[in-house]
C-alpha cells in the first residue's frame, strides 16, 4: 500500500514513468485524476493521502467513488464536505470515511450551509470520546440521527422501514425486505456507497433518508413511490418474463419474422442465464439490448401501476413532471443519446405531445410512441416490452447504421421495405431529417458510450438488474421443485449451445422444437459450455446417467442459490444495540434473520424416553398438579346456568315471611386458567458442542450443582416433585457414563435438548403457553434465531424433530435475540410473561464491542435487553452452564434472577425445577 | 335420564331469536357450487359446517339458505331418495352467537325462579329442535366445550336433545338442521375443533370471493358504481397479501361494503377506507400505515 501513499507523495508522475507503484494503482490514481472536478482535485489528493497512511483499503476505495460524489454534489459542498473530511481525518480516518459516505444523506438531511454545525458536534464527540465520534460520523448513534432530524420534513427511511416493508408486501405479494441501500451488505454493494434504489429479488433498497422534498409529506410521498416502482416488478410479473413466449411472439410478427436472432457468447458470466439475459445476448450488443429494454419495461411497470392505483397516478404525476423538466434538451445531444432520451421521455409519461422536440425528430418521436403504445397497454404483458424493445432496437440500430430508415439489418431479401408497417407516412415524408441528422450519425450508439445523464438512473425507477434478480428467483424455483421430489426436477435447463443451434435453425422451428421437448414457461439456461449438459430429453431416457447428471446439476443450483439467496427462507428484523462506550443506542444496528429450524432430528426425543423411561410419566404427573381446578363455583349470581338451592330457600321463607328477599338466586361454573406464557432462549453457539464432564462430586448434586446469586428452588423442602426430579439427574448421568465409544461424548447442547424435550414432556397437559428458541450469530448483520416452538404451537412430533434438529453454530449475540423474544412476548396476551435464557458462556460475537478481547460491550448489551424485558413485566431468568459464569452474570442481572450450574447434568432438573417456581 | 319424550308438534314462537326480516331475498353471490350441497344436505338433515375467515359470507349464505328453502327461489333440486319432501314455509333460521362463557344451559335452557315457583325458559337450541328450525351457531369453538358436546346427539343418527334439567329427551322436528361456523384462521390451539365433533358435519369452506366477484357483492349490497368497486376489492385483496404478515386476516368483504356505503354517503373514498378499513382491521402501526398507503394508492 505503500505505493499509493508513494504516488501521491511524488504528485503522481507522468504516464510510463517507471515506480514502485503496482500497475493497478497507478490507473485508478490515472482515473481518479482524470475523473476528479479539476477544482477539487488537490484537497481530494489530500484527503485520500491522508487516509491512506492508517486505512489503505479505503483509501484505495475512496479513489475509485470520490470524483462520482463531488460530481453529483453541487460543487461548494463538494468543496466544503471534502474540506470537513480532511479536518475530520486528523482526529480519525474512519470517521472521515463514514463521514464521506453519509455526505450525500447528511448534506440533503440538513440542508445546503448547515453541514459546519453538525460536523463541529461531531469533533466535539471524537475528542472526547472516539468511539462515540465514529459512531456519530457513521449515523450508527442516536444522537447522529437526531441531529439530522432538525428539519422536521426529512423522512428517514429507518422510521417507516416496517409500513413500507408491508407496503410492498401488499402490492406485490411477495416477501422482500426494505433495507436501506447505503447500508447494502458487504459484497452486494457496488462499492458506491449511496446508491439508487434497487431491487434483488428478496429484498428492496431505498435510500436511507429524503429531504428533496419540502414537506414531510412529501418526502414520505415520494417513498411510496420509490417502493412501488420496485414492487410493481413483482405485481406486473417482469420476472415472469419466458423466452419461450417472446421467440413465439417474434414469430409471428409480421417484420421480425424473418429476424434470425444470433446468440451472443457472454464471457466471465455465471453458470446460469436467466431469460431475460438470454433474450438480451440474442442482440449484436446486449448492453444496449438491456438498457433499451429496462426503459421499456420501466416505462410498462408505471404504466401498469397508473392503471391499477389511480391514487398512486395522482402522487407520481408532480414528480414525473420534475424529472420530465429537468431532463435535457434534444437539440443538444448526439443521435443516439438523442433517440434514448425520447424513450426515457416517453416511457415517463405515454401521453406527452412530442412539444419542444427538434422538427426533425418528431417523426422518431411517433414511431417510438407508436411502438410503445401495446407495451404500456393495462394488460401487456414482459413479453410485450420485449417486443416493442426489439422492434425499438433495430429501428434505432437502422438508422445508426445505415442512416436509412427503410432497411434493418436482417438480409433485404426477405424483407420487403413495405411491410414496415410503422413506417408511417410522415416519417417517409420526413426521410429528408435523416439526412440532416447524417454527420451525427458517425458517433454511433456504442454500449460503453458514455450518454451522459442516461448513464444515471432515473430516480424513482433506480437500478435494478432485471436479469439478474430473474435469475435468482428461477434458480430458487428450480431448487423447489427439485425439493419437492419432482422426478422431471430440475427442468427446463439447457446449455445455450443447444439454445443457439435450435436459433440457426430460425425462430419459427426453435419455438415449436422447445414446445416438442416440454420446455414451457419460464426456463434456465446453462451457460458455461465445459459443463455443457445435454438436453433434457436425453436426460429422460438414459435414467442411469441422468441421475449423475441431475445431481451435478443441482449442485451447481445450490451453489447459485446460495450466492444469490442465502437469506431466502428468513425473516428479517432490525434491531438497535446498546453501546455503553457511546452512552447510546446504535439504531437499527442488528439484522436478526429468523427462520424455522428443519425438523430433520429424528430419533431424539425417542432416546430422551430411553435415557429416562419410567421417569418421564412420574414428572409429568407432578406437573399435573399445577393445573388448578377447572371450574369454579360462583354462587349467589344474578343470573347462572343453574339454581343457587341455598339463596333459593332464603329466598322463599324471606318471602313468606314477608321480607322482600333477594334476587341473586343463581350460581353458575367459572373457568379459572393458569395464565403463563413462558419463553426459553436457548445458546445455540459453537461452544456448546463442547464434551460435558461429569463432576466428582455425585452425591448431593442437586445442591452442589448450584451455585451463584440463586439458591436452587426449595433446596431444603424434600417435595414429590424433588424426589422425582433428582431421578432425572442419576438416569442422565448413568446414560453418559454408560456411554460406549462409538456413541460419542454428550455435547452440552445435548443435554440441553434434553432439558427442553423433558421440559416439553412435562408441559404436556398443562395448558401453559410456552415457545423455544434459539439463537447464534455471526456479526451484526447475521444474527440467527431459530424457531423451535412457536408460543402458540402445539409440542408436536415436528417440535420433537426440531429440538433433535438443534445443532452448535456461530457466536453468541445475546442481546439481539433478547430483543427479538422481547417483540415475541409482547405479542402474546398472557397475565405473566417468563423468559429463561439458557447459555453455556459470556455474550461474544465477532463485532460486539471494538475490543475483542473484552466481553464487556455484550454483557452490557444483554444487561440493557433484559431490563428492557423487565420494564415490559416479562420475568426474565438466566441459567448458565459457564462455571465461570458469575462473574458476568452478576453484572447483566439481579442476583435472585440467575443460576450458575457448575453440573450440566442437572440442567433438567433445575429447568423443571425453576419453571415450576416461577409460574406458580 | 327419565324416557319422557316430548311431543315436538306443541306449538312455540320462535320470533325473539329469529326476528322476521320480511320476504326480501338475502343477496348471496355463489362461488361455487355450495348452494347445491347445502340443499342436499338439508334434505338429508345433515348437519352442516361452514369453514371460513370473517366477513366472507357464511352468516349471509345461512340466511340465504334459509329464504331460499322455504320456497323463496324454489329448492331447484328435488329431495333425494330417502329425504323427506315438505312443505318448509315457515322454516326459520335460529342464530346464536357463541362466547367463551356461553354454556350449555345457555342453549338448552333453565328453570327460572318466577315468585314461588319455577318456570322452564328455552333456550334457543331448543326452541330450534322443537319448531323445525335451521339453528346456526356461529363460531361455535367460542363456546364452552361441555356446548359441544350436547350437540353431539342432535348431530347423528339419534337427532335429538337431552334436557337433563327436565329429564327429558327433546326428539328434533323433521324440519329441523344444526348449521355450525368455524373460523380456523384465528382460533387458538386451545380452541380447536375437536375430531369427535368435526366427524359429524357436511363441511362447506368458504373463502373471499376473488376481487371481481367481491366487487360484485360490493357493488350489490351498497350500490357503489362497479368501477369503484372494483377498486375497492382489489384494495381487499391486497390485504390479503399482508395475512401472516401480522394481520389475522384481510379485509372482509362486510368491511369493503361498509367503505362503500360510507363512499356513497359523500365521504372523500381515501378516509371512509381509513375509517373502515386500516383501523378496523390492527392497531399495530405500521400496519396501519401500510394499509392507509395501499388506500392512498388506490384512491385518488
Amino acid at each position: 500500500m505503500e505505493d499509493l501513499v508513494e504516488l501521491l507523495d511524488e504528485g503522481l508522475p507522468p504516464k510510463g514513468r517507471p515506480g514502485r507503484a503496482s500497475a493497478r494503482t497507478r490507473a485508478k490514481l490515472e482515473a481518479f485524476r482524470d475523473r476528479m472536478p479539476a477544482g477539487l482535485h488537490a484537497t481530494g489528493v489530500e484527503l485520500v493521502r491522508s487516509i491512506a497512511g492508517s486505512a489503505p483499503v479505503q483509501a484505495q476505495s475512496l479513489l475509485e467513488w470520490l470524483p462520482d460524489l463531488a460530481r453529483i454534489l453541487p460543487d461548494e459542498v463538494a468543496e466544503e464536505g471534502i474540506e470537513h473530511a480532511v479536518r475530520i481525518s486528523r482526529a480519525s480516518v474512519t470517521a472521515s470515511y463514514g463521514f464521506l459516505s453519509h455526505l450525500l444523506h447528511v448534506n440533503s438531511a440538513l440542508g445546503t450551509g448547515n453541514l459546519g454545525p453538525w460536523v463541529d458536534e461531531g469533533l466535539r464527540l471524537l475528542a472526547r470520546n472516539p468511539s462515540a465520534g465514529r459512531a456519530y460520523f457513521d449515523l450508527h448513534s442516536r444522537t447522529a440521527r437526531e441531529g439530522l432530524k432538525r428539519g422536521d420534513e426529512t423522512v428517514h427511511l429507518e422510521e417507516i422501514r416496517e409500513s413500507l416493508r408491508l407496503y410492498v408486501h401488499g402490492i406485490s405479494g411477495r416477501r422482500l425486505e426494505v433495507q436501506s441501500a447505503g447500508e447494502a451488505l458487504a459484497g452486494f454493494a457496488s462499492g458506491r456507497p449511496w446508491l439508487f434504489p434497487y431491487s434483488d429479488g428478496r429484498g428492496v433498497f431505498l435510500p436511507p433518508a429524503v429531504q428533496a422534498f419540502s414537506s414531510h409529506h412529501e418526502n414520505r410521498l415520494f417513498y411510496r413511490i420509490l417502493a412501488a416502482h420496485q414492487a410493481g416488478y413483482h405485481e406486473s410479473n417482469t420476472f415472469g418474463f419466458g423466452l419461450l413466449a417472446f421467440l413465439e411472439r417474434l414469430a409471428w410478427h409480421p417484420v421480425l419474422g424473418s429476424w434470425k436472432p444470433e446468440l451472443q457468447r457472454a464471457e466471465g458470466q455465471d453458470d446460469f442465464l436467466s431469460d431475460l439475459q438470454v433474450f438480451f445476448h440474442l442482440f449484436p450488443r446486449p448492453g444496449l439490448a438491456q438498457r433499451i429494454f429496462m426503459f421499456v419495461e420501466d416505462g410498462r411497470v408505471d404504466a401498469h401501476l397508473r392503471h391499477r392505483y389511480p391514487g398512486l397516478e395522482a402522487d407520481m404525476g408532480p414528480f414525473v413532471e420534475d424529472i420530465l423538466a429537468g431532463r435535457p434538451a434534444l437539440a443538444g445531444l448526439t443521435l443516439g443519446a438523442s433517440l434514448l432520451e425520447i424513450l426515457v421521455r416517453i416511457s415517463l409519461d405515454p401521453a406527452r405531445k412530442a412539444e419542444g422536440v427538434p422538427p426533425g425528430l418528431v417523426p422518431v418521436w411517433r414511431l417510438v410512441a407508436d411502438r410503445l403504445g401495446p407495451a404500456f397497454a393495462p394488460e401487456a404483458t414482459a413479453e410485450d416490452a420485449a417486443v416493442a424493445a426489439t422492434e425499438i432496437y433495430w429501428f434505432f440500430q437502422g438508422m445508426m447504421k445505415t442512416r436509412i430508415l427503410l432497411a434493418g439489418p436482417w438480409p433485404t431479401d426477405q424483407t420487403d421495405g413495405a411491410e414496415w408497417e410503422y413506417l408511417s407516412d410522415d416519417a417517409l415524408a420526413n426521410a429528408t431529417f435523416m439526412e440532416a441528422l447524417g454527420a451525427e450519425l458517425e458517433g454511433g450508439l456504442e454500449d460503453d458510450d458514455s450518454l451522459g445523464d442516461l448513464d444515471v438512473p432515473l430516480v424513482f425507477r433506480g437500478e435494478t438488474d432485471l436479469g439478474e434478480v430473474q435469475k435468482g428467483l428461477q434458480v430458487a424455483e428450480h431448487l423447489e421443485s427439485a425439493a419437492a421430489d419432482d422426478p422431471s426436477a430440475p427442468r427446463q435447463v439447457m446449455s445455450l449451445d443447444e439454445l443457439k443451434k435450435l436459433l440457426e435453425m430460425g425462430v419459427e422451428i426453435t419455438v415449436e422444437s422447445l414446445r416438442d421437448e416440454a420446455f414451457e414457461g419460464p426456463g434456465l439456461f446453462f451457460q458455461n459450455p465445459s459443463q455443457s449438459f445435454p438436453l433434457m430429453p436425453q436426460l429422460k431416457r438414459k435414467e442411469n446417467d441422468g441421475g449423475a447428471l441431475k445431481g451435478q446439476m443441482l449442485s451447481l443450483l445450490r451453489r447459485e442459490h446460495r450466492r444469490t439467496s442465502r437469506e431466502a427462507d428468513a425473516t428479517i428484523y432490525y434491531y438497535d444495540e446498546w453501546d455503553y462506550t457511546i452512552q447510546d443506542y446504535r439504531t437499527g444496528w442488528c439484522r436478526l434473520l429468523e427462520r424455522e429450524v428443519s425438523p430433520d432430528g429424528e430419533g431424539c426425543a425417542a432416546q430422551v424416553r430411553a435415557t429416562y423411561g419410567p421417569l418421564i410419566p412420574s414428572v409429568r404427573r407432578q406437573f399435573e398438579k399445577l393445573r388448578p381446578e377447572e371450574y369454579r363455583k360462583e354462587k349467589s349470581l344474578l343470573d347462572g346456568e343453574e339454581i343457587d338451592l341455598d339463596r333459593t330457600v332464603e329466598h322463599l321463607i324471606d318471602r313468606m315471611s314477608g321480607l322482600p328477599g333477594t334476587n341473586r338466586l343463581y350460581q353458575q361454573r367459572r373457568k379459572v386458567q393458569r395464565d403463563v406464557c413462558t419463553v426459553f432462549l436457548v445458546d445455540m453457539s459453537s461452544s456448546t458442542s463442547e464434551p460435558v464432564c461429569v463432576p466428582v462430586e455425585e452425591e448431593g448434586a442437586a445442591d452442589a450443582v448450584v451455585a451463584g446469586g440463586s439458591v436452587c428452588p426449595e433446596p431444603t423442602r424434600v417435595d414429590e416433585l424433588s424426589r422425582v426430579l433428582s431421578g432425572l439427574r442419576t438416569s442422565l448421568s448413568s446414560g453418559v457414563q454408560a456411554g460406549d465409544g462409538t456413541a460419542g461424548r454428550k455435547r452440552i447442547i445435548d443435554v440441553e435438548k434434553e432439558a427442553l424435550i423433558l421440559l416439553a414432556e412435562a408441559l404436556g397437559d398443562l395448558g401453559d403457553r410456552y415457545g423455544i428458541f434459539g439463537f447464534s450469530g455471526c456479526g451484526r448483520n447475521q444474527v440467527e434465531f431459530y424457531t423451535i416452538k412457536e408460543c402458540s404451537q402445539r409440542y408436536t412430533n415436528q417440535v420433537k424433530e426440531r429440538i433433535g434438529a438443534i445443532e452448535p453454530r456461530g457466536s453468541t449475540r445475546m442481546g439481539t435475540a433478547l430483543r427479538h423474544c422481547r417483540a415475541k412476548l409482547g405479542k402474546e396476551d398472557a397475565r405473566r410473561k417468563n423468559l429463561f435464557l439458557i447459555s453455556d458462556g459470556f455474550p461474544q460475537d465477532q463485532d460486539y464491542g471494538y475490543d475483542r478481547t473484552s466481553h464487556e460491550y455484550g454483557v452490557q448489551d444483554t444487561a440493557q435487553a433484559l431490563a428492557e424485558l423487565e420494564k415490559d413485566g416479562t420475568y426474565t431468568y438466566c441459567i448458565t452452564v459457564d462455571r465461570r459464569g458469575e462473574d458476568y452474570l452478576r453484572k447483566m442481572c439481579p442476583e435472585s434472577q440467575y443460576m450458575v450450574i457448575h453440573d450440566i447434568l442437572s440442567l433438567p432438573e433445575v429447568l423443571l425445577k425453576l419453571y415450576r417456581k416461577v409460574t406458580t | 335420564m327419565s324416557p319422557a319424550r316430548v311431543d315436538p308438534s306443541e306449538k312455540f314462537s320462535v320470533k325473539e331469536y329469529a326476528p322476521d326480516s320480511g320476504a326480501e331475498e338475502p343477496f348471496y353471490l355463489p362461488l361455487g357450487n355450495e348452494i347445491a350441497m347445502f340443499e342436499a344436505a338439508y334434505h338429508n338433515r345433515l348437519p352442516v359446517l361452514l369453514k371460513g375467515p370473517t366477513g366472507c359470507g357464511k352468516t349471509r349464505f345461512v340466511e340465504h339458505m334459509t329464504y331460499r328453502l322455504k320456497g323463496g327461489l324454489g329448492t331447484g333440486r328435488a329431495p333425494g331418495e330417502g329425504s323427506v319432501a315438505r312443505n318448509l314455509e315457515h322454516l326459520k333460521l335460529i342464530t346464536v352467537a357463541c362466547h367463551e362463557d356461553l354454556t350449555a344451559t345457555d342453549l338448552v335452557g333453565r328453570y327460572l325462579i318466577d315468585g314461588a315457583s319455577t318456570v322452564w325458559a328455552d333456550g334457543p337450541l331448543t326452541k330450534a329442535v322443537r319448531t323445525g328450525a335451521i339453528c346456526y351457531l356461529d363460531e361455535v369453538v367460542e363456546a364452552r366445550k361441555d356446548t359441544l358436546v350436547l350437540i353431539h346427539p342432535l348431530t347423528d343418527y339419534r337427532r335429538f336433545l337431552p334436557l337433563d334439567k327436565k329429564g327429558q329427551i327433546l326428539e328434533a322436528h323433521p324440519d329441523f338442521l344444526l348449521v355450525i361456523s368455524y373460523n380456523p384462521g384465528y382460533q387458538s390451539v386451545a380452541k380447536d375443533l375437536k375430531q369427535s365433533t368435526r366427524q359429524r358435519f357436511v363441511t362447506i369452506e368458504f373463502g373471499y370471493p376473488p376481487p371481481e366477484m367481491n366487487a360484485n357483492i360490493v357493488s350489490h349490497e351498497c350500490g357503489l358504481p362497479p368501477e369503484q368497486a372494483l377498486q375497492l376489492a382489489l384494495l381487499g385483496e391486497k390485504t390479503f397479501h399482508l395475512k401472516q404478515q401480522g394481520l389475522e386476516e384481510g379485509v372482509s368483504t362486510r368491511l369493503l361494503i361498509y367503505a362503500g356505503r360510507l363512499i356513497l354517503s359523500g365521504i372523500a373514498p381515501r378516509l371512509a377506507c381509513r375509517i373502515t378499513l386500516s383501523a378496523s382491521v390492527t392497531d399495530d402501526p405500521d400496519m396501519n400505515r401500510a394499509i392507509e398507503d395501499l388506500v392512498d394508492s388506490v384512491f385518488p
